[in-house]
């Protein structure tokens, strides 16, 4: 304990150094106002509409005030709220000011961004109380100038939420014409799907648990019901942009027709390859010709790989087993693994040296004979009997390769996987190094040895995408690893690793040492609270109560699955309490047993358990499991 | 009897002040403050070696935090996220004021005497900064003042969970040496 000892200590030492900048603090984040976010709608929204109505009403009472002043309305009241969705997300909360003539007039009562993306295209624009297509326009063509709308992603969700069919028809037409116009002005044909809101659980949840907007969400749950044997989960479409969702949408065969809102109007930018186009791309890659007959084992399934659908293909061919990953938009091989499943040294070749594997590395992946720039990693990775396999490993054209190749030539396995070249728009591959050296990272006169770069889109803090490159390589025994946002030339990360000696302690150390961890800080914490019982309901029977007694029994006998034999005298701190719960008559269950302690809720009636926990009793220390500490 | 919890109420508490940031809850900010504002600016301490930089920083993490807790997911590591926003702002920090990154060992005693430290705590910051090398440092503030994980540390600094854990060790035995050798 001498360690918690010092750890406490150096703790309380930071403390009492630390200025207090609460107050400076809150008063730069104030506490943001419950707005009636979409994921909230239900109530809220309606008694902020009521709120609002009534404002109005005592304002036009006692003021004659037009709302919109100078627009010679005379009624004004809430009418609904609309939501954009493309990856910035925008809610828009309305007010229908209705013309003399009764006409609707739907304006901006409020706007907020949903994502940092949201926030970003709203911008400093102030459009509360203009018209609902010029809000409309003005948020279109922003995303337009920020690249969120192109040509190849012009798809937009409108969501909307209203009490009334005929206004829920006015928004959608509206807004929908508004996106429409406004693309065309840029040659892009618009792809917008509307539906119309349900205020369901299952979408606020949704909608609060990924921090999407509820429309969102809503169509995700759409996608979901209707997925049939497609490889989708909650989590993968929550990071997917409207055009990716719109594309699944648009292939899905809609069974689910509970509450049928949904519109689709034009085709989303792209349409993804399909299943058989994908195994036709991965067949031509093996063998010209090839068809699924001649293969055995084959799988293809449409997965998400760092947000990008793709169609992952497996198969077997000869003696080798084969992994694609290909675009499903783009229908490009990200990636392709061959593995031998069969190999027999050919010892009548004659034996190569590691420059000629190294050559046939390079032919293999195509770089010209006469190209002295591709620099060949390689070590012996293994031996095949007594055969030496060397594991080699470079970049060339925009892809990684790695081969495996014995000493006679023969391939074991290899392995290519295309750069995301997205960075290179905005900072070249090539550059890096003399970024890393411009940064003071890197000496320019200091040599690097397995030096490596890969790409790929991530998400920021922010929920922004961003393409960060990974740059490792190696100078001695140390190896530095970097990570380089392309978009704003920005180190975000920067590790340094040593190979030492001591950073393998011995095994019993680091057995103790993890032992310790995990008792200190794990096994009361991580491991707490086992769930048994499932989530039963009580019977509604109003029959004979069980006596405490019998509850004890018919208890014990039914936690024998799960922790054995458990006999009643081993049990003590028994408390028994009759409750109404669950719609029935539940006795509340506490006791305790071999270092824990129970909390069941017991069907009075019937005694059958309706669901139960179980905790570490207070003052109760696992034992640490035997090691033999023979070295 | 009190009624059953059957949610998970312990591991998340970090978790739920953030999206009680985000969804305007009264208490959620200062509760964030009051569980995190010691690793943050131990942290910021350690890397920056100014007792201005890191009361900087402090501040602008939690102002970070408070924009980016609408767009936020739990991955269910809330202080590495919190880490990774110090660090960042530490990096930032360095690069806009182009400096190296200690004040002198004298210039920081002077600092930390105008804080509520007394001569024992200066002595351990200043020997967490001047003892320890930079890993040791970030692990000692992420375990014993951030309350991660040796796991979640490896994975954070993308060391092996062996390197975190002899560093470790090491980096304690080094301070309780200076602990015991003051008599604390």
């Amino acid at each position: 304990m001498k360690n918690k000892k010092t750890e406490k200590r150096v703790a309380e030492s930071f403390r009492h150094a630390q200025p207090d900048v609460y107050r400076s603090v809150a008063e730069q984040c104030p506490t943001r106002e419950r707005v009636a976010r979409k994921s909230h709608v239900g109530l809220g929204w309606k008694l902020s509409t009521c709120t609002l109505a009534l404002l109005l009403v005592v304002a036009i009472v006692f003021g004659g005030v037009a709302m919109w002043g100078g627009k010679g309305n005379d009624t004004v009241a809430v009418a609904a709220s609309v939501t954009l969705d493309v990856n910035p997300s925008i809610d828009i909360q309305l007010s229908n000011a209705k013309g003399r003539d009764g006409s609707a007039d739907y304006r901006v009562a409020s706007i907020k961004g949903n994502n940092a993306d949201g926030v970003g295209i709203i911008g400093s624009m102030d459009l509360k109380g203009v018209q609902l297509e010029v809000a409309v326009n003005a948020l279109i063509g922003s995303m337009l100038r920020k690249g969120y709308i192109r040509a190849d992603a012009n798809s937009v969700l409108v969501s909307v939420d209203s009490d009334s069919q005929a206004v829920y028809d006015q928004i959608v037409s509206t807004v929908c014409n508004e996106i429409t116009i406004k693309m065309r002005e840029s040659q892009i044909d618009a792809s917008v799907v509307s539906q119309w809101i349900k205020e369901t659980d299952a979408n606020e949840t949704l909608a609060a648990q990924y921090r999407i907007s509820v429309g969102k969400a809503q169509l995700i749950n759409k996608i979901l019901a209707n997925k049939g044997e497609e490889n989708y989960t909650a989590e993968q479409l929550s990071k997917l942009t409207i055009n990716d969702l719109n594309i699944i949408l648009s292939g899905l065969t809609v069974t689910d027709t509970t509450g049928e809102d949904i519109t689709q109007s034009g085709s989303a930018s792209t349409q993804s390859y399909g299943r058989e186009r994908a195994l036709e791309i991965a067949f031509g890659r093996v063998q010209s010709g090839l068809t699924e007959e001649n293969v055995l084992g084959l799988k293809a399934k449409l997965d998400f790989d760092d947000g990008i659908m793709v169609w992952e293909v497996e198969f077997c061919y000869g003696t080798n087993e084969y992994e694609f990953e290909i675009g499903a938009i783009s229908g490009e091989i990200i990636s392709f693994e061959c593995e031998t499943a069969q190999y027999t040294p050919d010892t009548t070749q004659t034996a190569k040296t590691e420059e000629e594997i190294k050559t046939l590395a390079k032919t293999l992946a195509g770089v010209p004979a006469d190209d002295t720039t591709v620099e060949v990693f390689s070590e012996r990775c293994r031996f095949w009997g007594q055969n030496i396999v060397y594991s080699l490993w470079f970049s060339y054209n925009d892809t990684y390769f790695e081969y495996e190749i014995d000493v006679y030539g023969a391939v074991l396995y290899s392995f290519e996987q295309k750069f995301d070249t997205a960075a290179d728009a905005y900072m070249d591959r090539s550059e890096i190094k003399d970024f890393l050296i411009e940064q003071g990272e890197l000496s320019a006169l200091t040599p690097v040895s397995g030096y490596r770069v890969t790409s790929a889109a991530q998400t920021d803090e922010q929920g922004n995408t961003i393409i960060v490159y990974t740059v490792t390589y190696s100078i001695g025994d140390i190896t530095y690893t970097y990570t380089i946002d392309a978009l704003n030339r920005k180190i975000l990360s920067r590790d340094v690793s040593e190979k030492t000696a001591e950073q393998y302690p011995p095994f019993h150390d680091w057995f103790d040492d993890e032992w310790n961890d995990w008792k200190d800080d794990d096994w009361d914490w991580d491991y707490d609270d086992g769930y048994f019982g499932g989530h039963k309901q009580p019977s509604q029977s109003s029959g004979t109560l069980l006596t405490e007694d019998q509850i004890k029994t018919y208890l014990l006998n039914q936690l024998i699955g799960q922790f054995g034999n458990i006999l009643l005298e081993e049990t003590s701190d028994w408390e028994i309490e009759l409750e109404e719960e669950f719609g029935g008559k539940v006795y509340e269950v506490e006791f305790q047993w071999n270092g824990l302690e129970f909390e069941c809720d017991v069907d009075a009636t019937t005694g059958m358990l309706i669901r139960g926990t179980w905790d570490y009793a207070d003052g109760f220390e696992p034992s640490r499991p035997a090691w033999n500490h023979a070295r | 009897m009190s009624s059953k919890n059957y949610a998970k109420p312990r591991r998340n508490r970090l978790d739920s002040a953030i999206y009680g940031i985000a969804d305007g809850e009264e208490d959620a900010l200062a509760s964030l403050y009051e569980m995190s504002s010691s690793a943050i600016y131990a942290y910021a301490l350690t890397v920056t070696g100014n007792i201005y930089d890191a009361q900087d920083i402090l501040q602008e993490t939690f102002i970070k935090i408070y924009d980016a807790s609408v767009n936020y997911v739990s991955q269910g590591k809330p202080m590495s996220w919190i880490m990774r926003i110090v660090r960042n702002l530490c990096y930032d920090k360095f690069r806009a004021s182009s400096r190296t990154v200690n004040v002198s060992d004298e210039i920081l005693d002077l600092q930390l005497s105008t804080t509520g430290a007394d001569a024992t705590d200066r002595l351990l910051i200043r020997s967490c900064l001047s003892e320890l090398d930079g890993e040791e440092r970030s692990i000692v503030v992420m375990h014993a003042i951030g309350g991660m994980k040796h796991r979640q540390i490896a994975e954070e600094l993308g060391l092996p969970l062996n390197t975190v854990l002899s560093k470790y060790r090491r980096a304690l035995g080094k301070l309780q040496k200076i602990i015991e050798g003051d008599k604390v």
